[in-house]
């Protein structure tokens, strides 16, 4: 028999209410913990605070003050993370939601946390509130297994409370060394070094390149600015040669530097003379690392400015890429191979361009059609008209390629293959490649061999090579038939 | 003594289980172990989806997809895929036929889609062009062939079933179909211990009979049935956690994901959770979907949303290694 709601909803909040202690216990428990693993560094923060005032100059105070706030400040710490722990308190639906998971209860309890919290609960709501009726018996005789594993200061933590007292005591050391009075008419220097010769080094370093004679008289000199000191002891060079050392790093520096830009003017000059620079030829510069230049003489017979300004006018003078003429079929590379008109042009399609598709049929290693042989593409213009009611004397109803046939379900279409964008006329975007030349078959000759019959070989067959045998096998072969065929004692 | 609306619901639940098991029952008569696969089966079709069945050859897929349509008796219909099929043939058209008086009119031939259960075998071998055509059928469970819209009859429910390892001649599925399927079951091999029983049954003479054992009727209330059990706030946002955790760049994602995939899982993946997580609640005799309901759904409804990178492909990284991850990177809300 199943309880009411609200009994069901009071039990519920009793069953929850120890657990909600419980898990705040276990929080603060846990919080404790963390802080005590990561408390160890936290011992060495008043030591290295103290440091840092008496090397900025502060007054300290009592050395004993000092020694009880290392400790303290830590401890603090921990207990203000427990106080923390404390004061969050853990929700009804947390609990349940612990209780829920320690007793396999499939989310019983918090369901029916939920669903009587509703003000209208369907027929499966009030099955499900009613099923968790049934266990909530079934619960509150279990006790739920708290976190008893002990806490622990841990032996880190003495280490560091140990290094943090310590560090308390080595600047007061050090400030009793330095704070000594020194005799009178003595540098500082010399002081150390009469009263503590064998602390003399640690206190005052010396300029590595220096000599040992010269370091003493340098103070009574001219006492050095301090950053100057502190450069010539960072570089190891004696201050005397403090202007020389500018000047060597500014030259080694500088020829660093002149060796960068120069190798940069060099890369700028080559991209320069490939671009368009129309200097002497001897002035060009060898471009190393490059793949062949497909023009390299070229342009001392026929400039390139004067190409460019063939571009430039419009005529293509038969190698297409024309820019103001694509609507025109004949402007087209198809058509401007046909048209060949001069000489140089003839030369460079027979030299320069065949060189030329050769590498890129090797780059696109594909199959193409030999564009020189195609015709140029027929017009597909259906117009009426030409113009002021003039037939189109281009058009011929036919097309030319049309565009990449769309195919579904390949490759492609699942890993992403780029499909080139097609362009009428062109088998492929940009200037037509040429990969292959298309070769009319021709018969060939050859002498008629007439079907006869093959009988067994009635010659001998000659010297037939065979390998040498290693000298083992030679006598092995030589006993072998030596022992078969036995020589007969000569009579 | 009027019964209280939990009475009902219990009484619900209880034919719920009752159906189930014998359907199942029904069903292990043909088809040996594979326990797992017809419980996944079994859970998409109450909770109302459809079922991409992936395995190997031999495995009984498509027996185990014919033995269920015996059981409950539905209206079942097997279609082949070929890679020649096109959607007229699958969703049916306009043919010429000759009337009583010697004329010729065209009249509508309906094709195999329209049946309660449907067999798709070797889905992924049809054209996209096909395969999309059983997109409407599953999602607004109708299909429209020119001017003319054909409401399919409830329950319906499209079992399809794949072949992971032949992919030459195979069109992998679109991303929107493959969300159209509750569930993605994986048919392993079976036990070593399963083998001798298949033996016995599939090569002597007695063949084991299939009994009736529910209707479409049946099926449709426990439909509602399955709607009707409510979520708690608790496994509804760990749902939702998880399938945002299968978006790469999410707040949830673990690094794998973020690393390895490309696409995660839809709100309808949310919804497959759900679902499919009533039905288990149902099944393990309680009134409300729990987060161990969530869980235990998580692969088989997920699995086929989730798409894996380049990276994740070189590194021979799946979708379960993947879903693995989040179900231990998603914290339980409480």
């Amino acid at each position: 028999m199943s309880l009411p709601s609200d009994e069901t909803r009071k039990r519920l909040t009793e069953l929850a209410r120890p657990v909600c202690t419980r898990i705040a216990e276990t929080r603060r428990r846990e919080r404790t913990r963390r802080a005590l693993s990561s408390l160890g560094p936290w011992f060495l923060f008043m030591p290295l605070l103290r440091w840092g005032l008496v090397f900025l100059g502060f007054d300290t105070g009592p050395l004993w003050l000092w020694f009880l706030l290392t400790p303290t400040v830590p401890v603090g710490l921990l207990f203000a993370a427990r106080w923390l722990g404390e004061s969050r308190q853990a929700s009804e639906r947390e609990a349940l939601a612990l209780l829920d998971d320690r007793f396999g209860l499939a989310d019983r309890l918090t369901a029916a946390a939920e669903f009587l919290g509703r003000s209208r609960r369907t027929g499966y709501m009030e099955a499900a509130i009613a099923d968790a009726s049934h266990t909530i018996a079934k619960v509150a005789a279990e006790e739920l297994p708290l976190d008893s594993r002990p806490l622990r200061f841990g032996g880190r933590n003495f280490v560091l409370l140990a290094l943090g007292f310590a560090f308390l005591l080595v600047p007061t050391y050090t400030l009793r060394l330095s704070s000594r009075p020194a005799p009178k008419g003595a540098s500082p220097t010399t002081a150390v070094a009469e009263g503590e010769p064998g602390r003399a080094t640690p206190l005052l370093p010396k300029p590595s390149g220096a000599k040992p004679d010269e370091a003493p008289s340098r103070p009574a000199m001219t006492p050095p600015v301090a950053g100057e000191s502190e450069g010539a002891a960072k570089e190891g060079v004696p201050p005397d040669d403090e202007e020389a050392a500018p000047r060597r790093s500014n030259s080694s520096s500088g020829r660093s530097s002149q060796t960068r830009s120069s190798g940069g003017r060099s890369a700028s000059q080559g991209e320069a003379s490939r671009q368009s620079q129309p200097s002497k030829s001897g002035e060009r510069p060898k471009l190393s690392g490059r793949k062949k230049d497909p023009r390299p003489a070229k342009p001392e017979e026929r400039p390139r400015s004067e190409r460019r300004d063939e571009k430039e006018s419009g005529s293509t003078s038969g190698r297409g890429s024309g820019r103001g003429s694509a609507k025109s079929p004949t402007s087209s590379p198809w058509a401007s191979k046909d048209q060949v008109t001069s000489r140089d042009e003839l030369e460079e399609d027979e030299d320069e361009e065949v060189e030329d598709d050769l590498d890129e049929s090797k780059a696109r290693g594909g199959v193409q059609p030999h564009l020189r042989s195609r015709k140029p593409p027929v017009n597909r213009d259906l117009q009426i008209g030409f113009g002021s009611g003039r037939p189109n004397p281009m058009a011929n109803g036919r097309g030319g390629a049309g565009p990449p046939k769309k195919q579904r379900g390949v490759a492609q279409l699942v890993l992403g293959v780029h499909f080139p964008d097609h362009i009428s006329g062109k088998p492929n975007p940009g200037m037509s490649k040429i990969t292959q030349d298309r070769i009319e078959p021709q018969a060939e000759k050859a002498a008629h061999v007439s079907a006869t019959e093959r009988t067994s070989r009635s010659a001998p067959v000659g010297t037939v090579a065979h390998p040498r045998l290693m000298p083992r096998m030679q006598f092995l072969v030589a006993k072998f038939f030596l022992s078969r065929f036995p020589s007969k004692p000569s009579e | 003594m009027e019964a209280t609306g939990a009475d009902v619901a219990r009484k619900d639940a209880e034919l719920f289980r009752s159906v189930h098991g014998r359907v199942k029952s029904e069903v292990q008569r043909f088809i040996v172990g594979q326990e797992s696969v017809i419980d996944a089966t079994l859970t998409g079709l109450f909770a109302g989806g459809h079922i991409l069945l992936e395995g190997v050859p031999g495995l009984g897929k498509t027996m185990l997809v014919r033995s269920i349509g015996e059981a409950v008796h539905l209206d079942f219909s097997r279609i082949q895929f070929t890679p020649d099929m096109m959607p007229a043939d699958i969703q049916g058209t306009n043919v010429l036929v000759e009337t009583e008086g010697g004329g010729h009119e065209l009249q509508f031939q309906q094709g195999p889609l329209v049946a309660h259960l449907i067999l798709a075998d070797e889905i992924n071998r049809a054209t996209p062009r096909t395969q999309s055509a059983l997109l409407e059928a599953m999602q607004e469970h109708q299909i429209s062939v020119g001017n003319r819209t054909i409401t399919l009859e409830e329950p319906y429910c499209v079992m399809a079933t794949q072949n992971p390892v032949e992919q030459e001649g195979t069109y992998p599925l679109p991303e929107a179909q493959l969300d159209r399927f509750l569930m993605k079951v994986v048919v392993g091999y079976p036990e070593l211990g399963d083998y001798g029983a298949i033996v016995d049954r599939t090569t002597g003479n007695e063949e084991p009979e299939i009994r009736r054992v529910s209707s479409g009727e049946e099926i449709i209330k426990l439909r509602q049935v399955v709607r009707g059990v409510p979520v708690p706030d608790r496994a509804k946002n760990y749902a939702i956690h998880l399938v945002v955790a299968t978006q790469p760049g999410s707040e949830f994602a673990p690094k794998t994901v973020n690393d390895h995939v490309a696409l995660g899982a839809s709100p309808r993946g949310v919804q497959g959770l759900m679902l499919a997580g009533k039905v288990k609640a149902l099944l393990a005799g309680r009134f409300a979907v729990a987060v161990d309901d969530v869980k235990a759904v998580a692969h088989d409804v997920l699995r086929h949303r989730v798409l894996i990178n380049f990276h994740g492909q070189a590194d021979g990284v799946t979708a379960d290694d993947i879903l693995d991850s989040v179900l231990q990177h998603v914290a339980i809300p409480s």
